[in-house]
Formats: C-alpha cells, sequence, structure tokens
C-alpha cells in the first residue's frame, strides 16, 4: 500500500525546476502567457508560475511574493501554507490536476525537491458590471439583470432570497469544454420529482459544450420539435427568486445572463412581475390585455385575409365599402398582400434588432412612415390591411417573454397561408391544431395548459386574473410543491391598527 | 414515425381539399338593395332592380344600379350581371323591396332562395313599395345624395330599433307565415316629392299583400308582438275633462273640443281566449306612460290630474285598438295572432284555411290599464 502511493507520487514530483517550466511550455506550446519564473532563496529554488491572463498579478506580487522572498526561512509545502498569509492554498502532486487549475487561475509555488505543489486560486475575471434588464425591461419594480458570470448571479439569488432552504446544486455540463451550472431549488418547497428529473437531465446530458442558459433550455426541453419554448429563461433576478420561492426549479450556467425556470404553463408567458407589483386590479387589466393581444397577433391578419378572399358576407356593410375601396387598386390577391406586409414588418423588426440603438430608430421610422405611405400610393396594398398588420405586430410585442413573442409572430405565417387557401374553414383548422398540440406539450412532465386543463380552480386566482394578495395565499397548486402555503389568508389580513 | 405519418396527413389534406372557390371582395359586385317587380314589358317575367356596390380603382362610386328580367330571380340576376364586368353575388343583401303588384300576388316564392341561402343574412329586411320597386329604387338613387340602399335599410332599421314598427327581417316574416294563426306584415314605402318615406305597415293574408294599417297602429301592433320600451305616439284626447287643470295658454285652433299629447309607451298587450264556443278574446293592454309633451299646458299639481290623464288616454288607446281590430277583420288577415292562442287551446288543430272562416267571427274585448310614471321628460 505505501509502496503504491509512493510509486504514484514519484510518478512527476519530485522535478528539476528547469524541467517543470520545460514540460509546462510544451504543454502550452511555447505560449508566451504562461509566466514562470524561479527565484534563487536561501539557497532553494522557488518555481512561481501561473497563466498572466488569468490571475491578478498585483496580488501575486503583494501577497504571495513578498513573503516568500522577505522572509530569510527555508521553504517546504508546509511552511508555504502555513505562512502566506492567503486562504486559498491547496497542495496538489498530479500533472492533470495542475494544469487544470493553471487554466482557471491558479498560481503555484514549487520549492525544488519537494513532492508536491502549492497552489493559490487568484483567479482575475473580466466582467462587466450589473445593468438594467434589456429584453424583459420592467416599468416599477427591481431593474437589475443577470450578468455573464455565475458568482454574480448566485450573489445576487442569494442576496433575494436568504434562506437556508435554499440549494445551489453545482452540476458540471460539456465534455470539451465544462461549464459550471447550478440547479436551484428551495429544499422545502420545490417538488422532489421534478428536481430529480431535472438533476438527471442535467446530468446526463452528453455534449461537447454548452453555449447558452438558452442552449441548454433546448437540450433538456420535454419536446425540442414544438414552436413554444417551454421552460421560461429570464434576465430578471426578480423573476427566478419570485419562480423558485413558489417552488420552481432554477438553472443558471456559467457565461449566460438568462436563468432556466421550471415547470412552466403556457400562461406564465404572458405574466409579467409587474403584475404583481401594480396593484390587483390595474395587474388583472394588463394580464388579460397581453392575453387578447396575443389572439388579435395570430388571428388578426388571417381574419382578414379569409373575410376578403372567402367570407365578404361577414364584414359589416360600412366596413365593407372601405375595406373594398382600399383593395381596389391593389393587383394582388390578398393572400399575398399581406404575406407582403407581415415579411416587411418582419424585416423591419429584424433590421432595428441588429443594428446599433441610433440606426435602429432611424429604420423603424423610414420602415413605418416611408415605406408604409408609399406602398399604399403606389397601390401594393391597401391602408386598412397596414392598420391590421401593425397592430398584430404590436400586440406581439406584448408578451413579456421575447421567446414567445418571436414563436408568435411565426406562427402567424402558417395561418395567413390557410387562410388564403381555404378561408374561415383553415383558421379553425389551425387553430383546432394549436389547441391540441398545446394539450399534449410537458414542461417538466407537467401540462402545459394547466391549470385550464387539467383543470384547477384553485389556481386560476393566479393565471388569468391576478387577484389581491390575501387571496394568493396558497402556491400553484397544479405543480405540486412541497409546502402548498404560503401564508395564512386569515393572519395577513389582519389590522392591528390603533384607533385614535 | 408519427412525424412520417402526421407529413402524410397534411399533404392528402392539401391536396383532397382542392381549391375553394375563392370570391375576392374586388372582383365582386356586392348586391345590397334588390327591387323585384313585374316586368312592364314581359308580364310573365319578374324584374329585378339590384343596387350594388363594386369597388373600381378608376372612380369614387360605389353604388351603381342595375337591373334584369328573368321568369326567376336568379336568372334575373344572370341577365342583370351580363351589363356588368364584376360578379354578382347576394352574400351582402340586407333589404328586398317588393312592388305593389307583385306583393299583391304573393311574394313566397322569392323568399324561399334567400332563406335556403346560408350566406344571406337572416336579419336582412324585407318591405314593400306603394309602386313598384323600381321607381322607388331609381329614383332614389339619383335624388338622394345617399345610396338608396342603405337610406331605405337605416330607415326601417330606425324604427324597428324605436319599437315604432313590429320586426321585419326575413326571419320574422318567415316565422309567421309558416305559424298557422298568424299573418305577416311588411313596412310599405312611398314616394313623396322624390324622397322615399316610410308611408305604412302593409297586412298579408297568407303571402299576398291586402292592405295597410297607419304607422301609430303599427305600434299598438308591435305592442302584441313585444313588450315595448318607450315608444313614441301621439294621441287625440278630449279637452273638456282637463278643462280646470289646463294652464291659460292659447291653443293654435280654441275651437277644437280635442287636444293632442305625445306620450312614450312602455308595456306589452298580451291576449287571451276567454270563450272558444263564441271565440272570444280578451286583449290586456298594461301600460306605463311617459307624458313628453301636450298641445296645451296642463298644470300638474296633484295625483286627480294624473288619475284624469291616465282615464283619458285609456279610452283612447282602447279605441284605436278597436278600429285597427275592425280594419284587419275586415281584411280577414291576423297579423296579432288570435289564431295562435285559439290553435294552442285546440290541441293544435287548426288550419289556415278554417282560420280564414272563423276569424271575422270573433270578438275582441280591449282592457286597457295605463299607468302615468312621469311627466315632462325631455326626449
Amino acid at each position: 500500500m505505501k509502496k503504491a502511493k509512493r510509486k504514484a507520487t514519484n510518478s512527476f514530483f519530485p522535478i528539476k525546476a528547469e524541467k517543470l517550466k520545460q514540460t509546462l511550455e510544451d504543454q502550452f506550446e511555447n505560449s508566451t502567457d504562461l509566466s514562470f519564473s524561479i527565484f534563487e532563496h536561501s539557497g532553494q529554488k522557488l518555481a512561481v508560475f501561473y497563466l498572466s491572463y488569468q490571475v491578478n498579478s498585483e496580488r501575486i506580487e503583494n501577497m504571495l511574493l513578498k513573503t516568500l522572498l522577505d522572509s530569510q526561512k527555508e521553504w517546504t509545502v508546509e511552511t508555504i501554507l502555513n505562512e502566506v498569509p492567503l486562504n486559498t492554498g491547496q497542495k496538489m502532486d498530479k500533472l492533470e490536476e495542475l494544469l487544470t487549475n493553471l487554466i482557471n487561475g491558479h498560481v503555484f509555488v514549487y520549492v525544488e525537491g519537494e513532492k508536491q505543489v502549492v497552489s493559490y486560486l487568484m483567479l482575475n475575471i473580466e466582467q462587466r458590471s450589473l445593468t438594467k434588464a434589456e429584453t424583459e425591461s420592467v416599468v416599477i419594480g427591481p431593474q437589475v439583470a443577470f450578468t455573464e458570470s455565475l458568482v454574480t448571479n448566485l450573489n445576487i439569488l442569494r442576496w433575494r432570497m436568504r434562506s437556508p432552504d435554499l440549494v445551489f446544486e453545482k452540476i458540471m455540463l460539456g465534455k470539451r469544454t465544462p461549464k459550471e451550472a447550478r440547479l436551484i431549488y428551495l429544499k422545502s418547497v420545490a417538488n422532489e420529482t421534478d428536481v430529480n428529473t431535472m438533476r438527471q437531465r442535467l446530468q446526463d446530458l452528453e455534449v461537447d459544450e454548452v453555449e447558452d442558459a438558452n442552449v441548454l433550455m433546448q437540450y433538456v426541453e420535454d419536446s425540442s420539435l414544438t414552436i413554444f419554448p417551454q421552460f421560461y429563461s429570464t434576465e430578471l433576478p426578480d423573476r427566478a427568486s419570485y419562480a423558485i420561492n413558489k417552488g420552481r426549479i432554477g438553472v443558471i450556467v456559467e457565461n449566460s445572463p438568462a436563468a432556466i425556470l421550471a415547470p412552466t404553463t403556457f400562461f406564465s408567458f404572458f405574466e409579467s412581475t409587474e403584475d404583481l407589483y401594480m396593484r390587483w386590479n390595474a395587474g388583472s387589466f394588463l394580464r388579460i390585455l397581453r392575453f387578447i393581444s396575443m389572439f388579435i397577433s395570430v388571428m388578426l391578419t388571417p381574419m382578414y385575409v379569409a373575410s376578403v378572399t372567402f367570407h365578404y358576407e361577414l364584414i359589416p356593410t360600412q366596413l365593407l365599402i372601405s375595406i373594398g375601396q382600399s383593395r381596389a387598386n391593389v393587383p394582388f390577391p390578398p393572400i399575398f398582400e399581406a404575406l407582403l406586409l407581415e415579411l416587411l414588418i418582419e424585416l423591419l423588426r429584424e433590421a432595428g434588432a441588429r443594428l446599433p440603438t441610433k440606426v435602429g430608430q432611424t429604420i423603424g421610422i423610414v420602415g413605418g412612415v416611408v415605406v408604409g405611405t408609399a406602398a399604399v400610393q403606389a397601390g401594393i396594398t391597401s391602408n386598412i390591411l397596414i392598420i391590421f398588420i401593425t397592430i398584430s405586430a404590436l400586440a406581439s410585442f406584448t408578451a413579456p417573454s421575447y421567446l414567445m413573442g418571436t414563436s408568435i409572430r411565426v406562427l402567424r405565417f402558417p395561418m395567413i397561408i390557410l387562410a388564403g387557401i381555404l378561408g374561415i374553414m383553415g383558421i379553425v383548422f389551425g387553430i383546432s391544431f394549436l389547441i391540441i398540440h398545446l394539450l399534449r406539450l410537458t414542461s417538466l412532465g407537467r401540462p402545459y395548459l394547466t391549470p385550464i386543463y387539467p383543470f384547477r380552480m384553485v389556481d386560476l386566482n393566479k393565471v388569468l386574473i391576478r387577484f389581491p394578495q390575501q387571496f394568493q395565499g396558497k402556491r400553484f397548486l397544479s405543480f405540486r410543491p412541497k409546502d402548498r402555503v404560503r401564508f395564512n389568508k386569515k393572519k395577513a389580513h389582519e389590522k392591528k391598527d390603533i384607533d385614535e | 414515425m408519427r412525424l412520417k405519418r402526421l407529413f402524410f396527413l397534411c399533404i392528402t389534406l392539401c391536396l383532397l381539399t382542392s381549391c375553394v372557390d375563392s370570391t375576392q371582395l374586388e372582383k365582386l359586385g356586392i348586391i345590397h338593395t334588390r327591387g323585384v317587380d313585374i316586368s312592364e314589358e314581359k308580364p310573365s317575367e319578374l324584374e329585378t332592380t339590384l343596387i350594388i356596390f363594386q369597388f373600381n380603382a378608376q372612380t369614387d362610386m360605389v353604388s351603381k344600379t342595375l337591373s334584369g328580367t328573368g321568369h326567376t330571380i336568379k336568372e334575373a340576376r344572370e341577365q342583370a350581371n351580363n351589363k356588368s364586368s364584376f360578379a354578382l353575388t347576394p352574400g351582402q343583401i340586407r333589404l328586398e323591396l317588393y312592388g305593389k303588384e307583385i306583393a299583391q300576388k304573393g311574394i313566397i316564392n322569392y323568399l324561399n332562395t334567400l332563406t335556403r341561402d346560408a350566406k344571406v343574412s337572416d336579419t336582412m329586411l324585407l318591405a314593400i313599395s306603394d309602386t313598384t320597386a323600381k321607381e322607388i329604387l331609381q329614383v332614389g338613387q339619383s335624388d338622394t345624395t345617399m345610396d338608396i340602399g342603405q337610406f331605405l335599410h337605416g330607415l326601417i332599421r330606425q324604427e324597428g330599433l324605436e319599437d315604432s314598427i313590429p320586426e321585419v327581417a326575413l326571419h320574422d316574416f318567415t316565422h309567421i307565415y309558416f305559424d298557422v294563426g298568424q299573418d305577416p306584415f311588411l313596412p310599405v314605402i312611398t314616394m313623396d316629392d322624390d324622397a322615399p318615406q316610410l308611408a305604412a305597415l302593409g297586412i298579408f293574408r297568407g303571402d299576398k299583400y291586402v292592405g295597410d294599417i297607419t304607422l301609430d297602429e303599427a305600434l299598438l301592433l308591435n305592442m302584441t308582438q313585444k313588450h315595448v320600451g318607450f315608444a313614441p305616439l301621439e294621441l287625440e284626447i278630449p279637452r273638456a275633462p282637463l278643462e280646470k287643470y289646463l294652464g291659460d295658454t292659447e291653443p293654435i285652433d280654441p275651437d277644437s273640443e280635442n287636444m293632442y299629447v305625445r306620450i312614450g309607451i312602455k308595456g306589452e298587450t298580451t291576449s287571451k281566449l276567454t270563450d272558444p264556443e263564441q271565440l272570444g278574446f280578451r286583449s290586456k293592454v298594461d301600460i306605463d306612460v311617459d307624458l313628453h309633451e301636450a298641445s296645451e299646458e296642463v298644470v300638474i299639481k296633484d295625483e286627480k290630474v294624473a288619475k284624469v290623464i291616465e282615464e283619458e288616454l285609456g279610452k283612447a288607446i282602447k279605441k284605436k285598438y278597436e278600429t285597427l281590430f275592425k280594419k284587419v277583420q275586415e281584411l280577414n288577415a291576423d297579423p296579432i295572432g288570435y289564431g295562435r292562442l285559439y290553435r294552442i287551446k285546440n290541441n293544435n288543430k287548426l288550419t289556415t284555411e278554417e282560420w280564414r272562416e272563423k276569424f271575422p267571427e270573433i270578438t275582441v274585448d280591449f282592457q286597457v290599464d295605463v299607468n302615468l310614471v312621469h311627466f315632462g321628460t325631455i326626449q
């Protein structure tokens, strides 16, 4: 036994300092970023090496080198660990371990002749500071967004939820370029089956690299063929902590400013945290507005195409006259006219998203005003359709989740084609297809359309209409949280005002 | 595998449906109003006058008048279509107007195609002209600045909304027609000084136009059909009982023994078969009345005045009902629907012919209960 251990340690260390330098330089292909210096100190040779861009060189000079070189002691592994005023000291003796840590920002000190090497973590990560949320901007409520740094994100979440129940489970993802991810949930609340499912999906993932949380989401979703996202990806810490508090599971990934929330219902893509911060009636109004806009966004243009192409008898007489007059100049059938304009709107949106902010605004004006007016005057399209298309484009942008908004915009195109070919029948066919599809979807094994189907009365007060806070004492029961009750309704409402 | 099957299903669906006939708006001549007459040149044929909407880039004129003849309505439409570059379609038809002559011969044949066509709205209106439909539509079209079809539709619709005349939509007419024991009615449009206007309510015996009742009587008829809500009516009542409550304003005609009041009526008339043997009916008129205006100032200080007014109004309304009843009994047409009440009591055994024989014999006792609720309402 002792012999075996000796053999293992003998395999690499002890080693001559020059030899070590040679080995490492071979590994890094003579990279100039590897800083390897050898100090002669009290007859000992001390080798200090690190990757220069990964570490904080000021700290190395002040804390490590100063201590090591100022003292007249003889250094061993133990004395270095004991006397250098840094608390991340580690001993290691294997070359592979050494290389991994070297990449991850460790600084190594090797005393020639010793069997182990001492390392200190002095990682220096370049990161941006906290900023306001861009894709999910809110008017009231916390503005801060997640950043690309996992540590910062964990820090923000812990700051929002100071509960010992909160678990950050570490899971490494990606085989070639491993990346750290954290599974986040409240131990006493989250459903264990859900946590296990998620953990298993993450651990079983066999990919060489996970690019981003949004990519991870697509790897671990229930169905990857559908157009609808089944997990919510958010950049708002308050949204993430709200969901986790209610018993959902969060996943954050290093290098990604998005947190994945699961399980998720279809309806939660139309909920904004703002609904909570507003008074319940205003919040409910906005939420209903968003549901209606989703409907409008999918249905308005197809309905126009269907009724103008096939069902003129459905249009009220007065409207018929104005539609007819504006259609009279247009040389295309309604379906082409609609597809053309929808395409134009998507072009504008895409161009606006790609261009720098200042130019983006100009594109909006050029596209909206100039092209729109010119198209009507040139007789390529009718102005009534321009109104419809603009309304449905606006409506699609009300979805708080950008992913869902995009899905809905894409859905319009097959619907328009169906309406143009089969009229109302086509629309009915399309809608039925969508409903059946939505009914079959699951999110982490939980039905996607709950609480409408399967129907759960108690959960409705959080979905379609947001009831006043004192009625929200129960968690979202469709997801079967371990702890169902948030607070006692009666106690929450008790008033202990002193009447004067 | 499932994907393959789904793909296959979608392909078959697309291929098997083939192409649905498209009816693109701008390629259609959309018939809005249709007038039906007996052709003057060829008495065996129908002549239809169509007001259509057509959308043309060259002109702002949306509505156009076309006419065509044929033995059937559809043939006449086809004939008219030969004069237009647009495909004439009846899906948006809102009003069908019948000439007096054709209405007197019966119109149910022409309604047949309208009721069966799913594209035609059941709430479209029917009306008759006191001359020919062609005259009203053509003269009206050239004279009024507005489109005559929409004008007439609005005119009848407005009166219907005010409850001044009963509902005269297509489904109301056919419903009443096929109901044994009641006869339908339609508004009569007349031409006065080259402007079309609502003249009276035409009473039908079966599907044949037989006579008119006045618009005031139309309101009373409407009350037997449904609950009306404050429909306006002007009544003539004697001055004498109210003499001491009148203010000292000078009436327009001091010699007249009557004065006029305009009221709003809310309520309904419910009828009941009281004597099946002698065919005795009782119609109970139960109404709330708003007093809008009087031709002379009435000083209302206490309930006594209200009592007097209620009594006088009741007498006037009763008289009007009796005139109306006498009129329809002479026409041997039963728009109020006493026959239906009789049929219900009689185990549903009644044919139209039997009721034609019995209807002139029936007696109706009108009981009017007026309740004056507001006065001085501004309307």
